[in-house]
């Protein structure tokens, strides 16, 4: 282990006192037991796009940029990097995607998966040629399936198109899992994916308050594990319901677990995840409290309509993921979330080796300017960590600075 | 063929292209609009049978215009893109300086943004085109073609409205007319490097194809018409004792002043024979097919577009592979360079895929170039280049 990787366990900071949270915790450490033991076959899936479908199926739906990179990076895997370009992937990806695609490449995922599904749209084209490879390599089958472009004039046949692939994505996972996908499997899979769409949403209408009762690093795993419900969408559904419980309960006891004071600064995150999650920590250690993050926002910005024809409805809604937009239209779509949190500051966030977010940056933060007004800052990580040292030097200065204005103010 | 021969046979067009930027002047003031697109998805036809003037953006190798679109895009994207964005902020090309819209084919994720800067930037209607990815070649996916074909007709009437003037049908079949008809005359051109007697280069044909996205299209078939002319039943200067390595170039957009790689390679004393690049013969092979005047010209448009050689932002890479060898096996050549701009990704990652294939299927080696439009690589690449024609022989 070297230097990094001991740094990184030994300086992530949880709530120890919040209870609740050990069953989320709990839930991303011990998938390889929880997926042995259900026997059903796991499908591999992109970060943004619905899990429904595979559970509708009776599989369980996995996602390895989450539960390869994170696992990946504490443990300090650096060499996988060198498998996925060993293999013939541009080193200029972002860094996750290599880790992941290595993971696979090398055999060293951490959970075996029967068959790679992901969607590809108006966001990174580095998901076709990761997971191309990833499939290739562990001679996995993969499914591709697509959110075409659209606008307000094209509505009709896109969400047509959306249909017709929603319906060959069933075929495929039905054909993968033994299977069928019945109206009735699809509906009961969305309905239970709304209850936990619902518990996020409600987590983030707790971060609008005034004390801030949830801690950053905390926000950010429980979030993170919407995209493929934890292979467990029951129990994950139970353990978020025990974390609104417990967060109520705080608040009504008005015990604040980071420096939640008046003066703190309320820092919106927009943009991709943050691999080096040491920076939850550091964010309130500089006086910083998060009041939101929309990273995976795509998958909860609203619930799935139950009522009516369930694929149509699904259609529809992949239809208004935000992901599945360009650049102004997701911003506009997006703006009223980040605004009804009420932020001091904003972070755009992004992955070195990305190219949607970072490419898009000059005009997000020209929407944000206009639409909130408020200071900006660019964090990108790279990785190894240590060389993304002075930004967070620049971020504690950009924290403090707007501490000493509200304590002037 | 000697310089002089060479400067003879592209005399006339060469002319042409030193006009055209007046001739543009006078057509806007006259009314006529000017709308760029930049990949070879935008569906020129449909710009011609709007009475706009099409030209496709797809100028390279400018330094100073990557710097000034890097303050849009981020330091390390997409050369083309950056300078795509770089040259209408610096305003001192001519053609991007006319430009009254842009076609944007939804492919790679820098040209994606591309739309969304012209727009919200430059302050120019952008016309989107979707393209879906995950169609193959054996056409499982019908909706694909229904997408893409109310894709084109919603493009059909935005130009429409934008010039004023209705693409009707019958002016679709003409407009798809004189494009198929330039097509043949350039697949005419890039087929005559397969034998060694070529009366033309290939690097000239692609100066020839490159100066095609800038002309009159009417205007450009007469040179194209008038160069295959002067060199049937012509025959290479150096014929059989024309020893040098022959190359084929695969990868990157090479664009118009992107002169670097082919300099290189010209004066280590390799001959580029064929390629499978954006702006190069990769797309020719397909035309718009037509059923009569009475069909639907759309429909042939989607066939022509969404079935041609995929370009590697689509899923299909079996198909991509399929042809490279093919053309290489066509061509005979003895080594392929891989020309990767930096940034590439998409490119990139295919080069492992690409150069096995090559080497498993015709024991043809690979050299990977990955550079962006600077100089100070020059030397650096010079070398690798001298080291790979010692080793493919000629």
């Amino acid at each position: 282990m070297n230097n990094t990787e001991q740094s990184i366990q030994n300086t992530v900071r949880f709530d120890t006192k919040l209870e609740s949270f050990n069953d989320i915790i709990t839930l991303f450490s011990d998938n390889l037991n929880r997926i042995k033991e259900s026997g059903k076959k796991v499908i591999a899936k992109s970060p943004l796009f619905p899990a429904e479908p595979i559970y509708a199926a009776g599989g369980l739906a996995y996602d390895p940029y989450l539960y390869e990179v994170i696992p990946a990076l504490i443990k300090g895997k650096r060499h996988l990097i060198g498998k996925a370009t060993d293999a013939g992937l541009s080193s200029d990806l972002n860094f996750c995607n290599l880790i992941m695609a290595g993971a696979f490449i090398s055999g060293e995922n951490e959970i075996s998966v029967d068959a790679h599904s992901a969607a590809c749209g108006f966001w990174d084209d580095q998901i076709s040629n990761t997971w191309q490879m990833m499939a290739e390599a562990s001679q996995k089958p993969i499914h591709f399936w697509e959110v075409p472009r659209f606008d307000n004039n094209t509505e009709k046949w896109a969400i047509n198109f959306l249909i017709k692939e929603l319906e060959q994505y069933f075929e495929w996972l039905t054909n993968q899992t033994g299977n069928s996908i019945t109206e009735n499997s699809l509906r009961e899979a969305v309905r239970m994916g709304n209850l936990i769409r619902q518990d996020i949403i409600e987590l983030n209408q707790l971060l609008q308050n005034q004390e801030i009762l949830f801690p950053a690093l905390e926000y950010y795993i429980t979030q993170l594990m919407i995209s493929d419900f934890a292979q467990n969408p029951e129990r994950l559904h139970v353990a978020y319901q025990k974390l609104i419980q417990e967060l109520k309960e705080r608040q009504l006891n008005h015990s604040k677990p980071a420096d939640s004071s008046e003066k703190a600064i309320r820092i919106f995150l927009t943009g991709e995840e943050i691999p080096d999650i040491r920076i939850w920590n550091q964010i309130e250690d500089y006086g910083g409290i998060i009041v939101g993050f929309d990273s995976r926002m795509s998958l909860y910005y609203k619930p799935i309509k139950e009522d009516g024809p369930i694929i149509e409805n699904l259609a529809c809604w992949i239809y208004g993921m935000p992901s599945s937009m360009p650049t102004a239209q997701r911003m506009n779509s997006t703006i009223s979330f980040i605004k009804s949190q009420k932020p001091d500051a904003v972070i755009i966030s992004s992955i070195a080796g990305s190219t949607i977010f970072p490419e898009s940056n000059t005009l997000i933060s020209q929407i944000i300017q206009d639409e909130l007004g408020v200071p900006i800052f660019y964090l990108e990580t790279k990785f190894p960590f240590e060389i993304v040292k002075p930004t967070y030097q620049e971020l504690e200065a950009f924290i403090q600075n707007l501490k000493d204005g509200k304590n002037r103010g | 063929m000697n310089n002089k021969a060479k400067d003879n046979l592209l005399h006339s067009l060469n002319i042409k292209l030193a006009e055209r930027p007046q001739k543009i002047a006078v057509a806007r003031e006259s009314g006529n609009k000017l709308v760029g697109y930049f990949c070879p998805y935008g569906t020129e036809e449909m710009i011609l049978a709007a009475n706009l003037i099409p030209i496709r953006l797809a100028f390279g190798g400018d330094s100073e215009s990557i710097s000034a679109g890097e303050a849009f895009l981020k330091g390390h994207s997409c050369p083309y893109a950056c300078s795509s964005i770089g040259n209408k902020k610096l305003s001192i090309n001519d053609y991007y300086n006319s430009l009254d819209g842009v076609c944007i084919a939804q492919t790679y994720d820098s040209m994606k943004i591309l739309g969304d800067y012209y727009q919200n930037y430059f302050k120019l209607p952008v016309f989107p085109l979707g393209l879906p990815r995950t169609h193959n070649a054996l056409r499982s996916k019908s909706h694909a073609f229904d997408y893409f074909k109310n894709e084109l007709k919603l493009l059909q009437t935005r130009l429409g409205g934008f010039s004023g003037k209705t693409a009707t049908d019958f002016k679709m079949h003409q407009a798809i007319n004189l494009c198929n008809r330039i097509r043949d005359k350039l697949l005419f051109l890039y087929k005559l490097p397969q034998d060694r007697n070529t009366p033309i280069e290939w690097r000239q044909i692609l100066k020839i194809t490159q100066a095609g996205f800038l002309l009159d299209r009417a205007d450009y078939l007469k040179e194209l018409e008038g160069i295959e002319k002067a060199l049937r039943n012509k025959s290479s200067d150096k014929g059989l004792d024309d020893k040098r390595s022959r190359l084929m170039i695969v990868g990157s957009l090479i664009g118009i002043g992107d002169e670097k790689i082919l300099d290189i390679i010209e004066q280590t004393g390799g001959n580029i024979v064929a390629d499978c690049v954006c702006t190069g013969s990769m797309f020719l092979r397909k035309k718009v097919p037509t059923f009569g005047i009475l069909s639907a010209p759309i429909d042939g448009l989607t066939e022509r577009y969404l079935y041609n050689v995929p370009c590697p932002f689509m899923i299909d890479k079996s198909r991509r592979l399929s042809r490279i060898v093919k053309t290489a096996k066509d061509y005979r050549v003895h080594g392929m360079v891989y020309y990767n701009l930096r940034s590439n990704e998409t490119w990139r990652s295919e080069f492992k895929a690409i150069k096995d294939v090559l080497y498993r299927n015709l024991s043809i080696p690979t050299l990977l170039i990955e550079t962006d439009y600077s100089s100070e690589d020059k030397e650096e690449i010079t070398e690798k280049v001298k080291s790979f024609l010692k080793l493919v022989g000629g």
